[in-house]
Formats: structure tokens, C-alpha cells, sequence
């Protein structure tokens, strides 16, 4: 396993593309950069959790291929307590960094595709599974983070992807040789991609027989020939330039990081192969992948709803009205609807199933249910703390202002709450309550793992509407067969 | 032979797991299906019936099982049609020979 340290020194040995506001940033300098060193800080306490003996319980596991002690982010569930382990695991993490720590998409990739790649092979004979195994190990080994990459761009939503009149808005496969195979296209909201070492490419949605060449699953490093990766804008990034205050969360920012990940005919040996043209599997892949990152979110969101509570209730107290009975009720409310998101995590892990390749997978049902509640109560939460906190975490001046020779006296004095808390202070926490509620941080949990109509797709096909309807009939007194 | 039943509770049913040993029962007259009791000394096989994908009767519990999660036996996805024929096919691979 690695430690946060070598996990930093690592990126700096990749040759990795990124461009950011148009100029392309020095590999070495990458993990420094203002805009993506919370991300890389954030994703670093996966890796130093491992070795603190308060956290391995849950930060490692064993691999049920060597044998070895592994940071759970590389590990095949192979129990129920895997599943919950994973969400207890991620609601810690997000306690102690207030943001996403990016792992989980290599996690839920790598599951996913273990599991397929079994029943593919089971059907046609194929060798996915061995390649696969081998490079499961190799991550295990590495403690390399992996990116999981299945968001195409799309472009027209009312076609599919060979009917697209740009081929390349799916990723697709344009040349097979005896060494393997070159893929063009690209995946978009890559989470923790530019600080990743690898990447693990799957379709993104169900294919039929004619987008073959769209039924594609393959690994490959993120600095690979012919990648190029494009980092995206966040609210308030221009903040990540100036003092600390103004970040709200300034060691571990706010959400993944994400990009644009360009694939301009990466070569793709065959080892690295795990799908290729095996339409009637892609649709497996992308519901195991999105049930397993679904789970999460009652975990992480959940983390990241109690650091907003603790914001909100700080707020509280320090602008003396704490013990207001609506303040009261308002975070009494807030837990509510945290505990409730938790509980759906915990709830589709404790009814995990094990499937034929022996690994353990989430209830889908209650997964995607977990999800689609993010998509509504974090609203609500953010909400009621962005209530509770009082507009002027939205028309505060800057630290620039407190800290100014000329000016900084009024802001202290007129920014002031109780007595014994410094402005300073409540200037903090009202820009973490600012950046936790607002912009981007929204709309990463109406949109991450899939967007709310993926789920309701999902859970509307998983809820056994028949076997209700019958129950209602029977009860009703009209006659039904079993 | 004797193939030992086990209902999981039926909470919220994905399938009529009593309606399928019924089916069950029919399409193999050469099985003896009990329900396992405390009265029941001997079963070959243990035929769990999990009436939805939760699984909650484990087969790590019990001696010579097969398992049936809703639409899934021994954890691979059946489709309804299919279900009795494969779940008789799971008993008869399980069976000790004579």
C-alpha cells in the first residue's frame, strides 16, 4: 500500500496532458496547482487512512486473489460486511475531509467489470476474466487509483451511438490488430481522473448489435499516447488563487475535480482488454457499475451532510441563537434526512447477493433508491443550513477586506457575532457553509452516478409493481391466481 | 431423494415460492419435497426459496444447497419461464449419486 506521501511523489512520475483556462500544466507541477491540489489532498487520506490503526478496519481488506492486506479501494466485495464496511468507510472519509476523495469510480469500475467478465466468459468462451484478474492484481500490488470512465458526451440523446453523425461522441474501438486495439472518443465528468494513475473504460449505456464497435471495456494509464485531458471549472475556482478563507474547504476543495478526457487512437494492448464488441454484456456492465456507485452516496453524502450540520449548528452558536426552538427543529431535520440517506447505503449493502463469479453485489433496488434520495434531501439540507447560517454567507466580504490595513477593522467589527468567537472564525465557517450548499456541490449529487431519471428507470423496472397490484387485489376481495 | 425445503418469509415477493414448489413438485414426481422441520431427520439436497434478490436464506447455513433468489438460481439470472427447469436441473447436480 502507499502512503499520502508516495501517492503525491507517484503523480509526479506520470507524463500526463492536462489543460486548464486554455495552457497546459506541467505534469511534475500538476499536483500543486491551485485548482487540483485539494482534489490530490483529498484523495492522499485514502491512502494514509490505511496505515492509521484507528481506520484500517475499515480503509483495508484482503485480497481475495494474494492473499495481502490492501487499501480497500483496490478490493473485490466478497462478503455482505464488505458492503457495509465500504459505506461505513466513505462516511468516515467524507467526516474527515467535507468532499469527494474521487476513489470510489476506479472501486465500482473494478467490480463491476470482475463480475461481467466472469459471466462473459462463462458464455463465449472468452479470456476477459483471466486478463482482467491479472490486472486487479497489478492495482493491488501498485495501490494505484484508478478512474472508472464511462460518461460518453452523447450529442444527440434521441440517437444511439452508431447513429450519431460524429461517430466519436461514444468512445468506440477504429482499429484491431494482432497487439490489441486503438479507441477514439472521450468521457466526460471524469472524477479524480487528473490525479489518477489509471483509467478503466466502459460503455455507458445498454447497445444493440449494430454499435459493436461501442462495446468496448479496457484500462490504460492516464498519461497513455494520444490522452489528453481538459479540467473543468468550478464555482468560486478564482477563490482557489487568493487566502484560504474565501475556499470555505481550502485543503480538500469541493467535489472530484472533474474533466474531459480525450482519447485521440490510444493504443489499447490486448491484455488490457476486457469487452470488445460483446453488445448483449454492455448493458450488465453499466447496471452493476452504476448500482455499486449508487451505494455510495448515502456513505459519502452523508459524511459530507454531517460537516454541513456542524457548519449550520456552529453558525448557530456563534451568532447567538442556538437555542432558538426552530434552529433546533431545522437541525433535527437535517439529521433526519442524513440518517435517512445513510440507511438506504446501509440497507442495499446488508441485502447484498453474491453473484456467480462469488464476488457480493448491492440490492439494485435499494441502491438506486439511496441515490435518488441524494438527488432530493441534499437540496433540502443545504437548505435548511444556508437558513440557519443567514444571508450573509452569501454578501460577506473577502479575507482581502478583513485583512486590510485600511478596511479590515470594519469587517471585524461589524461581522462579529457572540462574544469569544473571533470573525475571523465565522467568516470561515460561513464560506464553508457557502461552498458546501451551493454551485457546483449541487449539482454533483443531482447529477453524479446518474441523474435522478436514470434511477427512477431503474427502481420503476426493480419494484415488482405486479406482485403489489396482486396484493392490493386479493386484499380488496377480486379474485386472483397466484 | 430427498430434497429438504426452507421458505425465507416471503416479506416482500419478487415470486410465488409456494406456487413454484407447487410447480416444482409436478414437473419432478421422482423428488420427495419436505419442508424442513425439527421432525424431519434426513434430507439429500436443502432447497432454499428466497422469494427476491436479498437472498436472505444463505446457503453458508446449510448442508447441500440450492439456492433460489427470485429470478436467479444458484446466482445466476433465469428468465420466468425457465425457472422451475432450472432449478430442478440445480437439485438433480446436487444429488449424491447412487
Amino acid at each position: 500500500m502507499m502512503t499520502g506521501k508516495e501517492y503525491k511523489e507517484s503523480l509526479r512520475k506520470r507524463n500526463i496532458v492536462v489543460y486548464l483556462q486554455g495552457k497546459q500544466i506541467p505534469a511534475k507541477e500538476l499536483p500543486d496547482h491551485p485548482f487540483i491540489r485539494g482534489h490530490v489532498n483529498s484523495a492522499s487520506v485514502t491512502y494514509d487512512l490505511a496505515f492509521d490503526p484507528a481506520y484500517e478496519n475499515l480503509m483495508t481488506a484482503t485480497s481475495h486473489l494474494t492473499g495481502k492486506k490492501i487499501n480497500r479501494f483496490t478490493h473485490i466485495h466478497q462478503s455482505v460486511e464488505d458492503l457495509v464496511k465500504k459505506v461505513k468507510m466513505l462516511r468516515m472519509l467524507s467526516l474527515k475531509t467535507g468532499t469527494c476523495y474521487q476513489r470510489c469510480v476506479g472501486f465500482d469500475a473494478m467490480n463491476a467489470t470482475y463480475g461481467t467478465t466472469f459471466e462473459m466468459d462463462q458464455k463465449y468462451g472468452t479470456h476477459y476474466h483471466e486478463r482482467f484478474k491479472k490486472f486487479l492484481e497489478y492495482i493491488q500490488d501498485t495501490d494505484f487509483m484508478v478512474s472508472g470512465a464511462m460518461t460518453d458526451p452523447k450529442g444527440d440523446r434521441s440517437k444511439r451511438p452508431s447513429q450519431q453523425s460524429d461517430p466519436d461522441l461514444f468512445v468506440h474501438v477504429v482499429e484491431k490488430n494482432d497487439k490489441g486495439i486503438v479507441i477514439r472518443g472521450a468521457k466526460a465528468h471524469m472524477t479524480g481522473m487528473v490525479n489518477s494513475h489509471e483509467m478503466l473504460i466502459m460503455p455507458t449505456m445498454s447497445l444493440k448489435p449494430e454499435d459493436k464497435d461501442y462495446a468496448v471495456c479496457c484500462a490504460l494509464p492516464v498519461d497513455a499516447p494520444g490522452v489528453l485531458h481538459i479540467f473543468g471549472r468550478q464555482s468560486n475556482d478564482g477563490r482557489k488563487l487568493e487566502g484560504d478563507i474565501d475556499q470555505g474547504n481550502a485543503k480538500y476543495g469541493i467535489v472530484g475535480g472533474e474533466c474531459l478526457t480525450v482519447l485521440n487512437d490510444v493504443f489499447v494492448p490486448w491484455e488490457r482488454v476486457f469487452m470488445c464488441g460483446e453488445t448483449d454484456f454492455a448493458g450488465m456492465l453499466v447496471t452493476r457499475f452504476a448500482s455499486y456507485h449508487r451505494q455510495n452516496y448515502g456513505g459519502c453524502k452523508g459524511g459530507v451532510s454531517d460537516i454541513v450540520i456542524g457548519a449550520a449548528a456552529a453558525m448557530a452558536d456563534m451568532n447567538g441563537y442556538a437555542k432558538a426552538s426552530h434552529i433546533k427543529s431545522k437541525i433535527n431535520e437535517m439529521i433526519h434526512l442524513t440518517e435517512t440517506l445513510y440507511a438506504c447505503s446501509i440497507a442495499c449493502s446488508a441485502e447484498g447477493v453474491q453473484l456467480p463469479s462469488g464476488q457480493y453485489f448491492v440490492n439494485m433496488l435499494l441502491a438506486n433508491v439511496s441515490k435518488h434520495n441524494v438527488t432530493r434531501y441534499i437540496y433540502e439540507i443545504d437548505r435548511l443550513a444556508q437558513d440557519i447560517a443567514g444571508g450573509f454567507i452569501a454578501t460577506l466580504p473577502s479575507q482581502a477586506d478583513l485583512e486590510s490595513p485600511e478596511i479590515g477593522k470594519y469587517v471585524e467589527k461589524y461581522f462579529k457575532g457572540v462574544d469569544g468567537v473571533s470573525t475571523a472564525d465565522r467568516m470561515r465557517v460561513a464560506r464553508l457553509i457557502e461552498v458546501m450548499t451551493g454551485g457546483t456541490a449541487l449539482v454533483e449529487s443531482m447529477h453524479g452516478a446518474g441523474s435522478p431519471q436514470a434511477q427512477e428507470v431503474m427502481y420503476s423496472k426493480l419494484a415488482n409493481l405486479e406482485a403489489k397490484k396482486k396484493a392490493a387485489l386479493k386484499i380488496a376481495g377480486v379474485k386472483v391466481e397466484d | 431423494m430427498i430434497v429438504g425445503v426452507k421458505f425465507c418469509g416471503n416479506c416482500n415477493p419478487f415470486i410465488e415460492t409456494p406456487t413454484l414448489l407447487k410447480r416444482l413438485i409436478a414437473a419432478a414426481p421422482d423428488l420427495e419435497f419436505r419442508i424442513i422441520s425439527r421432525t424431519l431427520p434426513h434430507w439429500d439436497v436443502t432447497l432454499l426459496l428466497n422469494a427476491c434478490p436479498a437472498g436472505c436464506l444463505k446457503e453458508k447455513e446449510y448442508r447441500n444447497p440450492v439456492v433460489v433468489s427470485g429470478l436467479s438460481v444458484e446466482h445466476w439470472d433465469v428468465d420466468e419461464g425457465e425457472l422451475v427447469q432450472k432449478v430442478i436441473a440445480a437439485i438433480r447436480c446436487k444429488l449424491p449419486a447412487m
